[in-house]
């Protein structure tokens, strides 16, 4: 009896050693193989005849919804001009949005095989102090020469850790500004010249005058919850401590939260809902503000501002839609949002690089990974210009390879969807370049350090913020108790390691 | 004494009726705002009388209907398949644990239990189940990884034939000369006709709802069940709705509210159209259960 | 020492039967398990579980460094405790009535409709709620409060409800769900004894405390075990998502579960994320050892292992 158990024990801790054993010896050889190859390939092969090479599949992974058989197409398709060229085939992957975490951080465990993907900025400290991603460096000189050119110094900075490159920045709006769309046809009704406002004060008149003539619209309403903030700072990459805001060179790290420009916001939005001017419950409302403008029941919303923002809240909600701009553009760190990553499971990273440089500079092939099969995911309606719709019969729900230029290194080089400005990326060109360019802007925040305290204050803000941006809390009496949890779970921590990271940042390189 | 019976009979109607309503009415609003048009929700709120019908959301959720249709046929084969294993497993499982004097009952109880409490987490089980088995983007995935045998079930079972199988009838057919699987075979399993049809139905109602295997195993929209089909509409939806300050590029519009409200219906639609079906053997299970106790 | 053997030849078959069981067991959760391991590390993907280096109990420190602790231990122990009590008399009692009742059609749809609710994935219930409670279009502010010429109310600003809110969703939920159960443990009952009970003239009552009860007594001790054993987890959909995320409420909705996911949302951090379930789990497992002593000092029957 007791035999028994003991061998049954041993024998599940035996395997279970065994099997993790096995996983991760198997990833060491990988790594070897990795830095061999790479220093191998790197001698003979630096961009020339790249015909030559062996032969090796890319695999690529992106997000939104694509049925399996339409992505072999689309992979056969770009295949064709990377075998030719670099006699590497392309295997696209897609994995819709409310899965692709999950499954990425599940591939990136189980070692499967993954060269190329894409993610959102939030996780980078992680992804690379948990080794999920490699560092390009060394693969930028030989096979990514273009994206080392196009790509600013200050927008490598922001992907750049230890002194070492970690993503490739998508190029596409890099910069935001924040205002007030609405419904113009109601805002022409009042009879106020809203042309002239420049401040979230200022837009006051308006919204009571709008309040009056529609008792039963709200003036303004939430996205999914949340108001956004009209805000100048720059988070630093997230979390808590701020610089103030990005057009002063003061580079002191502060508390956002505690700051008077915080508070005069919470206010002037607090005493907006005591006036009727914010819906009710705004920080608990689960709908969308565009279609709450589209069903007529909201005047107005606070929004992000980038080139075609009206005609991007006009195609959603149906209406007629005019953005006053109340913070003029500007860019931080935060704002390169969108990176391409090689994952550690690549076995060949100079080859996903090589890849990522094509797809980064050949327009031919960035339109068929975003856009898909001509004819099939999408018709040219105006060739000169380079316009596409979807074919006759297709649209956003039902196609077999959903469109998302943003998502892809380079939505610049690919087709205007119909309905965006035409010149939409010329517009965002000049509009990434007049931004205001925060001091902090390439510094990246590493929060490897802190995060008890990182996850400490993220439930504290999760407590105050979104129901203090909508009014629905009195500042006078939640503000001290918000800054007072904040320090207790250790912000003033944060922020003191966020300081020093930066001055050495600062020191670094001025 | 009868009219006593009587008026219990009725009370105990009453309360279940008011329990019935309870239970229905939120349904109700779930399937009538399923049909209301989103505008109209927006503007007068959820109500069980719509100011204005609409089909809007289902004609989203179908415009796709092939795909919902093989969804619906692979939910069934994962279900039947699935359900069956995991009875059969439990079953053979369960039924030693029972017996009083098995030496080492107590050892493989805990283990069970054990299991219940403690886990490694997702990442290791992908790991064994995607490194060693290679159940990625294969049937298999939705019907392997944590479905096919549950402590719960297990510990359910072993407590019926504990209570409810008197170890004198098994004490008779053993000097009767029977062997333990003909004994679990005749005498045991028709005995228990009401737990096995309770498990059926809990496990099969788990087979049937569960998504969660396919978001993490399966990225091939030709294995998608209809239930992770829906999750995944309602997902993207939701994170298209929520971070809609990225550039969308060409946006869809959505019936969200009336989309979300009709994932749920057509999740749970099959199963009320089987239940009574069902519940016909169940009840009958149970008669026959109780006549040969 | 023949005796012996003779003996366990006799319960070979039995432990046949068990193997297929066992080895999924194995594949499925014992191996996994040494995924434990990596709340003691700080994981790396590149260097695998065991290549990653130990932090000891780094990975820990979240936990216990808010003041946060002691409002989401509180809330989690309470609710579940309430969660228990409530959802076991209720079933059982329903159950027993259900068993009562003459009619086998009513008794059918009885059975279906109280299942309903479980058939709905909590996340489409959060809307559900949200569909009866929003402040604007909410079912009750609309329908029932202002046609009475009563204020509305912002429930999802207001924590004073969502104790009571959270009892009712858990209840509506699950009610079926356990009942079915307890139910299946009462219809297969030994008949014979309620004959004669019958036939001794012992009341309705009396019959239900004497013989339906005691017989129902292991199965409501098993139950409740297994619940004990989860007592430091909470369903996630029913306090995140059910109240909206709402800020105004986390005092009320705050649980482990839900401070795991707050913090780490961002992080991604998957060592935190262990060590905070084997937390939750060792607990549990302290808690349903005592409990399961407890149990088999009183009565050896009904014990779990």
């Amino acid at each position: 009896m007791k035999r028994k158990k003991f061998t049954a024990l041993s024998l599940g801790l035996i395997l279970s050693i065994s099997m993790l054993a096995g996983c991760s010896s198997n990833k060491q050889a990988d790594t070897t193989d990795n830095t061999q190859s790479s220093t191998t390939t790197q001698g003979t092969a630096s961009g020339e005849n790249t015909s030559g090479q062996d032969a090796y599949t890319v695999k690529i992974l992106a997000p939104g919804d694509a049925s399996t058989e339409d992505c072999q197409k689309v992979s056969a398709a770009a295949s064709a001009i990377t075998k030719e060229k670099f006699n590497t085939e392309i295997e696209v992957t897609r994995v819709g949005f409310g899965s692709y975490d999950q499954q990425v951080n599940l591939m990136l465990a189980s070692n499967e095989k993954l060269d190329l993907m894409y993610q959102y900025c939030g996780n980078v400290t992680t992804a690379i102090s948990s080794g999920q991603i490699l560092p390009l460096d060394n693969y930028l000189e030989g096979y990514g020469k273009d994206l080392k050119e196009q790509i600013s110094l200050d927008d490598w900075r922001c992907v750049t850790f230890n002194g070492n490159i970690y993503g490739v920045p998508s190029n596409k709006e890099k910069a935001t500004g924040w205002g007030f769309a609405f419904n113009k046809e109601m805002a022409d009704a009042t009879g106020i010249d809203y042309t002239t406002i420049k401040t979230q004060e200022e837009l006051e008149p308006l919204l009571t005058k709008v309040k009056e003539l529609y008792p039963d619209v709200y003036p303004i309403v939430s996205n999914t919850g949340y108001c956004s903030s009209m805000t100048k700072q720059d988070d630093l990459g997230g979390d808590i401590g701020s610089l103030l805001s990005v057009d002063s060179d003061n580079t002191e790290v502060i508390n956002y939260y505690a700051s008077d420009a915080y508070l005069d916001e919470v206010k002037l939005r607090y005493d907006w809902a005591q006036k009727g001017l914010i819906m009710p419950d705004a920080s608990t409302s689960t709908e969308n503000a565009n279609s709450l403008l589209g069903a007529g029941k909201a005047f107005g919303r606070f929004s992000n501002t980038k080139p075609g923002i009206e005609q991007e809240i006009a195609k959603e909600s149906g209406k007629e839609i005019a953005v006053i701009e109340l913070i003029p553009p500007y860019t931080t760190t935060t704002r390169v949002d969108i990176v391409w990553y090689v994952p550690h499971n690549s076995k060949q990273p100079e080859r996903a690089v090589q890849i990522l440089n094509e797809i980064y500079t050949n327009p031919e092939l960035a339109n068929i990974l975003i856009n898909g099969i001509e004819g099939q995911h999408y018709e040219i309606v105006d060739a000169e210009k380079g316009i596409v719709d979807y074919p006759e019969g297709i649209n956003g729900a039902n196609t077999g390879y959903l469109s998302l230029p943003w998502a892809w290194p380079n939505e610049m080089i690919s087709y205007v969807w119909k309905g965006n400005p035409e010149d939409i990326w010329t517009q965002t060109e000049s509009f990434n370049k007049n931004a205001i360019v925060s001091p902090a802007k390439g510094f990246a925040w590493d929060n490897t350090e802190i995060q008890s305290e990182v996850a400490a204050c993220a439930n504290v803000v999760a407590k105050y913020d979104h129901a203090l941006m909508a009014g629905s809390l009195d500042p006078e009496t939640t503000i001290p108790k918000f800054i007072a949890e904040l320090e207790s779970a250790g912000a003033n921590a944060i922020i003191a390691e966020k300081q020093r990271q930066l001055d050495a940042w600062l020191e670094a390189n001025q | 004494m009868v009219e006593k019976s009587k008026v219990f009979q009725i009370g105990v109607h009453c309360f279940m009726i008011l329990l019935m309503l309870f239970c229905l009415i939120p349904f109700l609003l779930l399937v009538v705002s399923s049909f209301t048009a989103e505008s109209a929700l927006l503007k007068n709120g959820y109500s069980f009388f719509p100011s204005e019908i609409s089909f809007d959301a289902y004609k989203a959720l179908l415009i796709d209907s092939s795909s919902i249709l093989r969804g619906y046929f692979l939910s069934f084969v994962v279900t039947i398949v699935g359900t069956l294993s995991n009875i059969i497993l439990t079953l053979l499982f369960a039924y030693p644990l029972s017996r009083k004097d098995l030496p080492g009952k107590g050892f493989f109880s805990f283990m069970v239990f054990f299991t219940m409490l403690f886990n490694g987490g997702l990442v290791p089980t992908y790991m064994m189940w995607t490194g060693v088995f290679n159940i990625k983007n294969t049937l298999w995935a939705l019907i392997v990884p944590n479905l096919m045998m549950g402590a719960f079930y297990v510990i359910m079972m072993r407590t019926y034939f504990t209570t409810n199988i008197p170890e004198a009838v098994l004490e008779a057919a053993r000097i009767d000369g029977a062997g333990e699987l003909k004994m679990l075979i005749q005498i045991v399993l028709p005995m228990s006709k009401p737990i096995i049809a309770t498990i059926i139905l809990l496990v099969g109602l788990n087979y049937w709802n569960d998504w969660l295997n396919g978001l993490y195993y399966v990225n091939d929209d030709r294995l998608y069940s209809i239930q992770v089909l829906l999750n995944k509409m309602l997902m993207d939806v939701q994170y298209l709705m929520t971070n809609a300050a990225s550039s969308m590029g060409q946006s869809i519009q959505l019936p969200a509210t009336g989309i979300k409200m009709a994932v749920a219906v057509m999740g749970a639609l099959p199963m009320f159209i089987i239940y009574p079906f069902f519940q016909k053997y169940f009840v009958q299970g149970i008669v026959i259960g109780a006549v040969k106790g | 020492m023949s005796k012996k053997l003779k003996k366990y030849k006799r319960y070979l078959p039995l432990y046949f039967m068990m193997v297929p069981g066992l080895v999924y067991l194995i594949i499925n959760n014992y191996i996994p398990m040494g995924g434990i391991i990596i709340a003691f590390k700080k994981f790396n993907y590149a260097k695998g579980i065991l290549g990653s280096p130990w932090t000891g109990m780094d990975n820990f420190e979240f936990l216990f460094k808010t003041k946060e602790a002691w409002t989401i231990t509180r809330n989690t122990l309470v609710y579940n405790m309430l969660f228990i009590v409530i959802g076991t008399i209720l079933a059982v009692a329903v159950a027993i009535l259900l068993n009562e009742l003459k009619s086998v059609m009513a008794k059918k749809v009885y059975q279906t409709v109280i299942l309903v609710p479980f058939l709905i994935s909590i996340v489409v219930v959060s809307y559900l709620v949200y569909g009866f409670l929003s402040t604007d279009t909410g079912f009750i502010n609309r329908s029932i409060l202002q046609p009475m010429g009563k204020d509305s109310v912002s429930w999802y600003s207001d924590p004073t409800y969502w104790p009571i809110i959270l009892v009712i969703v858990n209840v509506w939920k699950n009610l079926g769900y356990n009942c079915i159960i307890y139910y299946a443990t009462v219809v297969g009952l030994d008949t014979s004894l309620y004959e004669s009970a019958a036939i001794d003239g012992a009341g309705r009552w009396k019959r239900i405390w004497h013989i339906t009860l005691p017989g129902l007594k292991t199965t409501i001790i098993t139950l409740v075990l297994m619940s004990v054993g989860r007592v430091f987890y909470s369903d996630f959909g029913l306090f995140y998502q059910v109240p909206m995320n709402s800020g105004p409420l986390i005092d009320v909705t705050n649980t482990i579960d839900t401070y795991v996911y707050r913090g780490l949302m961002e992080l991604n951090n998957i060592g935190m994320a262990s060590a905070a379930a084997v937390y939750q789990s060792l607990v549990g497992f302290i808690l349903v050892l005592s409990a399961n002593m407890l149990v088999r000092k009183i009565d050896q029957e009904s014990a779990l292992f």
